[in-house]
């Protein structure tokens, strides 16, 4: 309701969601023609852009590297442009570099990277607007852009973040609730069909008793976002479909 | 659901990024419920009323008040209780509020949304689809005058005709007619016309605040954003103080770790000292410059200094305080601070407050000083010495000669050397026992007079039927479902006199398989009275507990259901809540039953009767009764020894008590007497049998309600209060082990066994251990684990308060736990934790307030003691030296059970104000000083000064923490603050057995054996758990206590007091 109040005693947030809900989430695959798999995806005001490269020749043709499964290359950029105030980040950032890490991570445990031996599949995600929850996006559209890309996957990676403000669990934070120095950021991202937890981040800190809660919530989310990323991928599939059938 | 989404684009400009753009998302639904009782159309009303907000009242009149008359008027619709009901606040006014950063603002409206009487809600209008306004222009100012006219008609469409909705407003810009096509009429009412026409009471508060607003900027409609955010960037950094940081930059500061958030109290008015929440060491804030508009008890942000700037500060505060000293009246009733203060100084972390979080400002009780130049502006001495004097405006000052009125501070700009506040109201005379009353009321937050203590039309017709035709007897409805044990022999034993019983016990042998006792505890059943929800609960919610004053209280419930209905009188049926307990012939509990009852209990018993028939004499009961009742009574007793020995030997501490009963002479109100509570071995057995079923209804409350029920615990003390304790105790060569509850009262017990001879040293180390002590608080289960439930002075895991719902609110709430986990069943709003910690957080308060309010009114009652006997002739009494000051001593004159100030030294610490009785031990001595006093020093048990070289005799007068002195004692009356005792010391201090002085060699033999520490700060509250339940104190046949108090004389050196049962 107010900057001061993060959840007002009516059962509202700032944005005017209840605790329970996630923000408005529009995704599209195959945005981007030049690249093998390509997505946008936008949750709230959170906007992010990823293309996928490959499987193709890996780059640095290592000896000592080569190994038989794919590898996985993740580059996150942020834009100068995604938050209100201009900032440009370097290259090396570090804040950058684990993100990037983070989703390599979690997409090392979903892409069946046996498959493709000797192969290289690179990442590149564009952040073009911060309002919290970049993560989650970020493993949310990546996930949709491999799908588009073709690529062997275990299942669907879907991340949703969760929180705790004023005694009770809250979905999908928003900006200015991340922003809010006591709110406990958690971040979550699953393999719908068995449940299993492919990534697990936390930041600031959370009594170990509400953490069962806090991640049921998550993980429920996940499941919603399951069912809008499997409708994009249908969307793509369809559109595909007529193009060739004319 | 949710809706649409919306974004908007808003600009900030702040001095570090300029001009930057922000995108904010919002989703509109249509699930927004009206808030309103009656209405059956929004399905999450329910909801609404489950949570326990206080919902709307439709058919009826409904106010929507607009962003001018709520940043304006804040205060007229937070003092207006029971005039402004029936509020709705619409979220487009929170967040214009929010905007202009009126934070303190924002937080008064949730305040009074949050008092369920005033029936206020907050609505999301900005959120719902069906109130969205969607054009922005012209300006921002009516654009959101028109959302707020939605949000009206809305509201008016949805009621219905027979309710009434007014829209209040300072402005023209609305027009009438403007909403016709929608079926909505909504009546647009100027807020001066409102209040001149439907609430008169209130228009001398909002003339008075009109004018203190006139030329403010309270109004946030009046500046356009532009010009606001214009202002803001020019803020005026010169003037006395520093400029408090915006919340934008706190936040980052708070981030980056350089700033650090805490709660600061003030003393000396120039040394604050701020705690933190985190644990880390406390900060030391010196110098008005540093504390930069702080006032005592708010939340703080502070920039903690480096060495360099440390040390400069110190340089910088010597030219300060000549500010202070114009200031600071001569005060005979200060005997300044704890010594020893100034030495700790040595490596704490040193600060500056750069930012206000939260105000702790409430409405004052002050005097007058008024400005003598033929001025306008005034000034508010407050009672409470801790709090900044207030400038006010005034026209007509005679008026407020030596009046209590109450004041309330507005702001504190930078430039001002005081606060700026404006006049609320008048009290009364300052001489008037009533104003005086009231005055404490106010200054605790009881109540804003007397007279709005009284109960409320709509309470008293909650009230169920009770007079002298028709006298209350349950029904048959009442009966069902309920255990009859009307055949059992109950009895009540309370204080002689006593109308409000809450509690009976029943006890008898069981004969056969074993043997063994059934012992039941019944107390009043005040949850069937009153319904969750109602306006009686709501009452009584608000007040917590009910305020016991030396000579009055004030009940929390009605007194039709305090003294008649729920009180357990004998011979007459009535409903309870029991525990019945099956024990073995050990006193093991076999088996225990908790559920509703109905019982007769046979007598009401006074504890002198009790304790008379345990001695073997007659209680003075029926002939046929007495026996029976002598039987169980025995039975009972010697089951409560054996239970109370059990929690001795866990830990449990058996501290020191004393109270101070007050008598009065019922037609002068004067009083007549002051007298010291004896404690009989039957009080032990009550508190026993007490703290029993209080314990067992903890667990049982627990095991339905692990998150949310209410329990109370007493955290062990911390290590560092202990110390002063360990100190003094060695130095008589004991060892105290304060490493868990058993070990110190082991330690206490070895103590009192071993130094039997000098019950001197006994009772102080129980007083000293009892002012170690935290105190003992409310919680809801969910918010902490087991381990920290634990109750330290009673040595029990898990304990409540069950036991008087008549006067404690959290009773109450125990009583319906417990009834929902008999039944099974997890409704209503006891079940939810967010409630139940609200709702503890908010009885923690209540209590802490009215054992001071209590506190204040023993002090103002022993102060017209004093005043009526020195009246006659000079009042002298034997006194014993408690602590030493820096500027003097306390004394505590066991005869009138009170501690008075001796003042030595004025506050500048040049002069040295040595009376001459105390060297000639002549009264008529007493105003005269003795000149030409050459040294002063200060031990933290000692205090010494040096006569003058041309007096014969001795040159050294020392005094000693525990020598004997005698005092004059008198009432310092300024008219401004309340009347205060001073003692003035007559003679020379004397050691018990001899009455002969102490000369200064003997004096340094015993004082290294007297080493203790000094300056116990703190008192603990007389409890009036038992003894003001009666207006009119009972005198026994010894009621001159002088003889007897005599003997304890070097005993009763603190007025500390702590009842079990108030653990």
């Amino acid at each position: 309701m107010s900057r001061q109040e993060l959840l007002s005693p009516e059962g509202l947030r700032v944005d005017g969601r209840r605790p329970n809900e996630l923000r408005r989430i529009s995704c599209r695959a195959s945005v981007l023609s030049s690249a093998d798999g390509s997505s946008y995806y936008e949750q709230g005001n959170t906007k992010v852009l990823v293309a996928v490269y490959g499987p193709r020749e890996p780059r640095q043709r290592n000896p000592a590297l080569a190994t038989e499964q794919a590898q996985i290359n993740v580059e996150f950029n942020v834009a100068p442009f995604s938050t209100s105030e201009r900032r440009r980040r370097s290259k090396g950032d570090k804040r950058l570099l684990e993100v990037a890490a983070f989703v390599r991570q979690t997409f090392e445990g979903a892409v069946q990277r046996s498959v493709y031996q000797r192969s290289q599949i690179d990442i590149y995600i564009h952040l073009l607007q911060n309002d919290g929850g970049t993560l989650e996006a970020c493993v949310n559209a990546a996930t949709l852009a491999l799908v588009d890309a073709g690529i062997s996957m275990v299942d669907y990676v879907c991340a949703c973040t969760a929180g705790f403000v004023e005694e009770t669990p809250v979905l999908d934070l928003c900006g200015v609730e991340e922003a809010a120095v006591e709110t406990p950021d958690l971040t979550v991202a699953i393999m719908p069909r068995n449940g299993s937890i492919a990534l697990l981040q936390m930041e600031s800190r959370l009594h170990v008793s509400k953490l069962d809660d806090v991640m049921d919530l998550a993980i429920e989310g996940c499941k919603h976002i399951h069912t809008k990323l499997d409708n994009a991928v249908l969307a793509a599939a369809n559109d595909l479909a007529e193009k060739l059938s004319h | 659901m949710l809706g649409r989404r919306s974004e908007t684009l808003a600009f900030r400009r702040s001095k570090r990024q300029g001009l930057t753009m922000n995108v904010t998302e919002r989703y509109h639904r249509s699930d927004i419920p009206c808030a309103a009782a009656s209405c059956t159309r929004c399905p999450r009303n329910a909801e609404f009323a489950k949570q326990g907000i206080g919902m709307l009242q439709a058919p009826g009149t409904i106010l929507v008040p607009d962003a001018s008359v709520v940043s304006r008027y804040i205060e007229v619709l937070e003092q207006g209780d029971n005039v402004l009901e029936n509020i709705v606040f619409c979220q487009t006014v929170m967040d214009a509020l929010d905007r202009r950063n009126r934070t303190r603002t924002m937080r008064n409206v949730r305040r009074i949304a949050a008092d369920t009487r005033r029936r206020a809600v907050v609505f999301a209008n900005e959120v719902f689809s069906e109130t969205l306004e969607k054009a922005r222009g012209p300006t921002a100012v009516e654009r959101d005058m028109r959302a707020v006219l939605r949000a009206a008609q809305w509201y008016k469409r949805h009621l219905g005709k027979e309710t009434r909705v007014l829209l209040l407003t300072l402005k023209d810009l609305y027009m009438e007619g403007d909403d016709d096509d929608l079926g909505g009429r909504v009546e647009i009412c100027r807020m001066d016309e409102f209040i001149g026409r439907h609430c008169p009471v209130l228009k001398p508060h909002f003339d008075s605040v009109t004018a203190a607003t006139a030329d403010g900027d309270m109004d946030i409609t009046a500046l356009t954003p532009a010009q606001y955010a214009a202002a803001r960037l020019q803020a005026k950094a010169h003037g006395e103080f520093g400029r408090h940081l915006s919340s934008d930059e706190i936040a980052e500061g708070l981030r980056s770790g350089e700033l650090v958030r805490g709660k600061i109290r003030i003393m000396q008015r120039t040394h604050g000292v701020v705690e933190r929440t985190d644990g880390l060491p406390s900060i030391e804030v010196v110098g008005r410059a540093g504390l930069n508009r702080a006032c005592s008890g708010d939340a703080v942000v502070v920039r903690l200094l480096g060495h360099g700037e440390a040390a400069a500060q110190d340089a910088d505060g010597a030219e300060n305080d000549d500010e202070e000293v114009s200031d600071h009246e001569d005060d005979l009733a200060d005997a300044g601070d704890e010594p020893g203060a100034e030495q700790t100084q040595a490596a704490t972390v040193r600060g500056v407050v750069v930012g206000v979080a939260q105000r702790s400002w409430r409405p004052y009780v002050a005097t007058l000083q008024a400005d003598d130049s033929g001025g306008a502006r005034h000034l508010a001495v407050p009672v409470d010495v801790n709090v900044p004097k207030i400038r006010i405006h005034y026209l007509d000052t005679s008026v407020l000669e030596s009046q209590y009125f109450v004041v309330a501070i507005d702001t504190w700009p930078a430039d001002s050397q005081y606060p700026q506040g404006h006049f609320v109201r008048m009290l009364g005379p300052v001489s008037s026992l009533d104003t005086q009353i009231d005055a404490i009321l106010v200054e605790r937050q009881i109540a804003t007079s007397q007279k709005t203590l009284r109960f409320s039309e709509a309470i008293m017709r909650e009230m169920p039927e009770d007079s002298r035709e028709h006298p209350w007897g349950p029904s048959g409805a009442d009966l069902e479902g309920r255990r009859d044990l009307r055949d059992w022999l109950v009895f009540s034993i309370d204080p002689k006199g006593c109308v409000d019983i809450d509690d009976a016990m029943s006890m008898r042998r069981v004969d056969g398989d074993g043997g063994g006792f059934e012992f039941g505890v019944h107390i009043a059943d005040v949850a069937q009275f009153i319904a969750p929800g109602t306006a009686a609960d709501q009452e009584a919610r608000a007040r917590g507990t009910t305020v016991y004053l030396a000579d009055r209280r004030f009940n929390m419930i009605p007194e039709v259901l305090s003294e008649h209905v729920c009180s357990l009188h004998e011979n007459v049926d009535r409903l309870a809540v029991s525990v019945v307990w099956q024990l073995d012939e050990d006193l093991n509990v076999r088996d225990v039953w908790f559920g509703r009852s109905v019982i007769r209990s046979a007598c009401e018993l006074s504890y002198e009767q009790a304790q008379a028939m345990l001695d073997g004499r007659s209680g003075g009961l029926a002939e046929n009764l007495e026996p029976r009742v002598l039987e169980s009574l025995v039975e009972l007793t010697s089951a409560m020894r054996v239970l109370r020995q059990r929690r001795m030997e866990a830990g449990a501490l058996e501290l020191a008590s004393t109270e101070i009963k007050f008598g009065f002479d019922e037609v002068t109100s004067e009083v007549t007497e002051l007298s010291t509570k004896k404690s009989l071995e039957v009080h032990r057995v009550v508190e026993e049998a007490m703290v029993f079923a209080n314990a067992a209804v903890a667990r049982r409350i627990h095991e339905a309600f692990p998150q949310s029920a209410l329990l109370r615990r007493h955290r062990s003390p911390t290590g560092e209060r202990f110390d002063r304790l360990v100190r003094a105790v060695a130095s008589r060569g004991f060892a105290i082990d304060c490493s868990s509850n058993a070990a110190l009262a082991r330690s206490l017990q070895t103590i009192s066994r071993e130094r039997a001879d000098d019950p001197d040293l006994v009772f102080l180390a129980k007083s000293m251990a009892t002012l170690a002590m935290q105190e003992a608080d409310y919680f809801a289960t969910g918010s902490c684990e087991v381990p920290a439930f634990a109750h330290y002075g009673l040595a029990l895991d898990f304990y409540t308060h069950f036991t008087s719902p008549i006067r404690r609110y959290a009773d109450v709430v125990v009583h319906r736990q417990l009834i929902e986990a008999i039944a099974g069943t997890h409704d209503g709003v006891v079940a939810s934790q967010q409630w139940v910690n609200d709702t503890a957080a908010g009885l923690n308060e209540r209590n802490r307030q009215s054992k001071l309010a209590q506190r204040e009114s023993a002090e103002l009652f022993q102060s017209r003691y004093v005043a009526q006997k020195a009246g006659h002739e000079p009042l002298v009494c034997d006194g014993v030296v408690a602590e030493i000051r820096t500027n003097g001593l306390i004394v505590y004159v066991p005869q009138l059970g009170l501690r008075g100030p001796v003042h030595l030294r004025d506050a500048l610490k040049e002069r040295i104000k040595l009376p001459l009785s105390a060297i000639t031990a002549r009264v008529a001595d007493a105003d005269e000083l003795v000149d030409g006093c050459e040294g002063f020093s200060v031990e933290p048990t000692s205090l010494s000064i040096h006569l003058p070289s041309s007096r014969p005799g001795e040159r050294v007068l020392s005094f000693s923490t525990f020598d004997h002195v005698r005092v004059l004692v008198r009432v310092q009356d300024s008219g401004r603050r309340r009347p205060q005792v001073y003692l003035t010391i007559v003679g020379r201090p004397y050691s018990k057995s001899s009455k002969q002085p102490l000369s200064a060699k003997s004096k340094n033999g015993s004082v290294a054996g007297r080493q203790q520490g000094g300056g116990w700060a703190e008192e603990l509250v007389a409890d009036p758990a038992d003894a003001p339940r009666c207006a009119v104190a009972s005198l026994g046949a010894d009621s001159h206590f002088y003889a007897v108090v005599e003997k304890f004389a070097a005993l009763s050196v603190l007025e500390t007091s702590c009842d079990i049962q108030q653990l």
